[in-house]
């Protein structure tokens, strides 16, 4: 971590709001992607993102230059949307979804293109939320399966399963995605 | 293509992420903030006041505390009048035959004495002249008080003069 940088989270932690102001215009985009990818839409996204933020400026004290400063706030976005997550999950209703399986089709369409960022947040978040929960803990933030199961308060192997579903659910809405392009 | 394979392709994608919240977030994070810190403050202030007022209550309510005592030295003259040497008081004679007349001691609290000394008064020349057994005499050079002119007797008192 550079001088600055730590100059900056030092003043951050001695509360100066200048540093808080400019702490939170560098971070903010990043955070608020890892949110949008947890949620189905921008407000719970910015629930999300605020909620992170306060917990962030609370807990700095807390925070040793030694970590990477990105990688705490990251982990604080994914702690936050699993709360949420798991709050919400006692209302919502849940699909039971049953064992999907990419066709070779959806796997052919899938080699054959590229698929933008957007167009990947967009798959993710057609997925049943557990699934999608899993997925972007494991792929994307790279979490193992017995962490997974413990914050989402799953069995192990409910973890690697809903993994492997979530897997090829996706395969199969990228390939369809592909299809409309193409016709397009 | 294989899942390590789709995972690797995923994560690449999202590296270096980034999407603009509105401004919206900003106002509510530091307005969040800044209630929170005047809450804090607020907290702070009430506790600070709660316990002053509770103290002076305290200081108020308390009586206060006696004054230490100081242990000094003071020359307390005695009650009863220390006995004056025998010089200093007029030696009082009288005979034997004043002894039979004189009573018992004026305190009554010794009822017993009283009577004994009322009811067989015994003539001091027969007391003296009585020899003790086993007792001796120490002769001293100086006089004596059945030595003194005879049947001469000298005894300090006091004499109390009444309305």
């Amino acid at each position: 971590m550079e001088a600055a940088d730590i100059n900056l989270i030092e003043a951050c932690k001695r509360g100066k709001p200048s540093a808080q102001r400019e702490v939170y215009t560098r971070f903010s985009p990043m955070m608020f992607a890892v949110a949008l990818r947890y949620t189905n839409g921008r407000a719970d996204a910015e629930d999300i993102l605020q909620e992170s933020w306060i917990k962030v400026f609370r807990h700095i004290k807390s925070f040793s230059e030694h970590n990477s400063f990105e990688g705490w706030l990251r982990r604080i976005v994914v702690n936050t949307a699993i709360t949420h997550y798991r709050r919400n999950q006692k209302h919502a209703f849940q699909l039971d979804v049953d064992e999907v399986h990419a066709t070779p089709a959806d796997l052919e369409a899938f080699k054959e293109l590229d698929f933008t960022r957007e167009e990947l947040v967009t798959a993710i978040a057609q997925l049943p939320k557990g699934y999608g929960m899993v997925f972007n803990m494991y792929v994307i933030e790279g979490y193992k399966h017995k962490e997974i199961a413990e914050q989402l308060g799953i069995d192990l192997n409910t973890s690697k399963s809903q993994l492997s579903r979530a897997r090829k659910y996706l395969q199969r809405i990228l390939g369809n995605m592909s299809k409309r392009a193409q016709k397009a | 293509m294989k899942a390590e394979e789709f995972d690797q392709y995923v994560r690449a994608q999202f590296e270096n992420e980034t999407a603009a919240p509105s401004a919206g977030v900003e106002d509510a994070v530091f307005a969040s903030l800044t209630a929170a810190t005047l809450k804090r403050r607020g907290i702070a202030a009430a506790a600070i006041l709660l316990v002053a007022t509770s103290a002076t209550v305290l200081w108020l309510h308390t009586p206060a505390p006696a004054p230490t005592e100081v242990i000094v030295p003071v020359a307390v003259a005695p009650a009863i009048p220390a006995e004056q040497p025998a010089e200093a008081v007029a030696p009082v004679a009288f005979t034997s035959s004043d002894e039979t007349k004189r009573t018992a001691p004026e305190s009554r609290e010794t009822p017993a004495m009283d009577e004994h000394a009322t009811s067989a008064p015994v003539a001091l020349d027969e007391v003296a002249s009585r020899g003790l057994s086993g007792v001796e005499l120490q002769e001293t050079s100086e006089p004596q008080l059945q030595q003194l002119e005879g049947e001469k007797w000298v005894l300090p008192a006091t004499v109390e003069v009444k309305d």
